[in-house]
């Protein structure tokens, strides 16, 4: 489960997700600067199909295991939709959470209703297909790779298996369709990092997240659906910061 | 009213049905060594599954999330069937509180509070053998619930010698009430559907498919319509033959919670005892 970990002497925890299609090492400067002061993990989404609770409750209990001090989570892309489900389990447990060009099932679910996000979600259903995905993925990972820097994201950084990770659209649909009926209720302090340049996601608005995150702030950053990869400096600091403001 | 309880009582004594038989044989009958294994390591399993959940919900969890996480753990050990899918009480839904149809039994959205009765209520299928069980806990510290699991403890202690043959099963219901009720407790079991204080237990053909109504798979239903229901039930009206594998599931309530425990009780020709006799209780 785990890709990188560092800094384990430290009582707190960071535990960074990566989306799609990157892998656990995307967050490797991340991990060796924050490993200084905390304990750092980046779990790897497994590169074959798991159930979401499963692959959940394994985080789950490997926090449970370890008692930290503070739980901090920082999601990106599709690793946010792993990071709220979580937050909405961990309740009190959880410090902190970051929320990095992503959201949660929920907000995801009522974005599906605006037609320009469902015009930017069609790879989404292009990967509810069975077979088509396997075919391309294996056929022409390459030009896959591309895609992201035609769409002039050019902070993305291409994995050829993290293509492979695409399995995660298809669980994430039946895991909207379960629950369909589910508020989540996240108490943790939220902060919301949005690239000006997505063009993946719109830009996110406050009611969107009013409903079930009960502190959160939105801080939109010039940059593209990476941005968090080419402008390191920036979001440690943003980073920083919100792990040690008590506030 | 008194000719339905005749007839309920006369048909409880049907242990099978002819032809049915062929595929429902009768399970009153003694375990072997080899079912009770096949028994104990299904219940084991349900067991452990249910304590990992408890130390995983916290505040805030609803009922459809903890039934949701029970499930995962149960299909991540193995398990591909159940008898019935996990049922998740909490707070005033643990006396069935809001309870007017069977429908009203399955998990909501009702979140956990602090100092709240939680109970975890979950049936798997593990190598065609199923268990059933039932477990009480508390999101906190609350002194109401901790003197209701010790009364229940001294109930799980007084039921083995229930089943020692000397007594028919309708009277076997009633003590179990009578004992409730003199404590000042309610009999919540008797909101069950048929108000069973237990049924028997059957070894599940393997690969049944998940066709599933009201959190019970299809052969759940076949298990207990083919060998006549009222014989499979421990209900007010039981008079049937008491030998065989048992889940048993005493649950008494106070005005604002509930607390159960269910578990599988052995009845042969030995003591009847229950299949592990260190409790969760």
């Amino acid at each position: 489960m785990i890709g990188l970990e560092a800094g384990k002497e430290h009582p707190d925890l960071i535990i960074f997700i990566h989306g799609f299609p990157d892998m656990a090492s995307v967050w490797k400067e991340y991990v060796d600067e924050l490993a200084l002061t905390y304990h750092v993990i980046a779990p790897q989404i497994p590169l074959k199909q798991v159930n979401y609770l499963s692959f959940q409750n394994k985080i789950l209990k490997w926090i449970a295991a370890k008692k930290p001090r503070k739980v901090f989570i920082v999601g990106h892309d599709l690793g946010a939709v792993w990071a709220s489900s979580l937050a909405d389990l961990l309740k009190k447990d959880l410090t902190g959470l970051i929320l990095i060009n992503g959201m949660g099932i929920r907000e995801f679910q009522n974005r599906l209703k605006n037609p320009e996000q469902l015009l930017r979600s069609w790879y989404m259903f292009l990967f509810q297909t069975p077979l088509v995905p396997e075919l391309l993925i294996k056929t022409f990972p390459e030009k896959l790779l591309t895609i992201p820097h035609l769409l002039k994201q050019s902070s993305f950084l291409a994995h050829k298996d993290g293509l492979k990770t695409f399995w995660q659209y298809r669980v994430l649909l039946k895991e909207m369709l379960k629950s369909i009926d589910h508020r989540p209720s996240i108490e943790a302090r939220t902060l919301i990092l949005w690239a000006s340049r997505d063009a993946f996601l719109l830009i996110p608005k406050r009611e969107e997240f009013e409903e079930h995150y009960k502190n959160f702030q939105i801080r939109i950053i010039e940059g593209d659906h990476w941005f968090h990869l080419a402008q390191t400096e920036k979001v440690f600091g943003l980073m920083k910061k919100f792990f040690g403001d008590p506030a | 009213m008194k000719i339905l309880r005749q007839l309920a009582s006369r048909a409880s004594q049907i242990e099978s049905i002819p032809v049915l038989s062929l595929l429902s044989p009768s399970v009153k009958r003694a375990p072997t060594n080899v079912e009770i294994e096949g028994f104990l390591e299904a219940q084991t399993l349900a067991q452990n599954s249910t304590k990992e959940v408890q130390s995983l919900i916290r505040e805030g969890w609803t009922e459809i999330q903890a039934a949701r996480l029970l499930e995962t753990v149960l299909r991540d050990h193995g398990v591909k069937n159940f008898f019935h899918l996990p049922f998740v009480w909490f707070g005033e839904n643990t006396r069935f509180a809001n309870v007017k149809n069977y429908k009203d039994f399955q998990a909501t959205k009702r979140r956990v509070h602090e100092n709240e009765v939680v109970i975890l209520d979950v049936a798997p299928i593990l190598n065609n053998y199923t268990c059933d069980i039932g477990h009480t806990f508390c999101l906190g510290e609350n002194k109401e619930y901790n003197e209701a699991m010790a009364f229940l403890a001294e109930i799980r202690s007084l039921i083995p010698a229930l089943f020692d043959g000397k007594i028919s099963g309708d009277q076997i219901w009633k003590d179990v009430d009578d004992i409730i009720k003199s404590r000042g407790y309610d009999n919540i079991h008797s909101q069950y559907p048929m108000s069973v204080l237990g049924h028997r237990m059957h070894v599940a053909p393997a690969g049944a498919g998940n066709i599933k109504l009201l959190n019970f798979e299809w052969s759940s239903y076949w298990n207990l319509l083919s060998r006549g229901m009222f014989g499979q039930v421990l209900s007010p009206t039981f008079q049937g033959g008491l030998e065989g594998v048992w889940a048993i599931e005493p649950h008494i309530g106070r005005p604002k919670f509930g607390v159960k425990f269910e578990e599988i009780l052995i009845v042969d020709s030995k003591c009847p005892r229950w299949l592990n006799e260190k409790a969760l209780v």
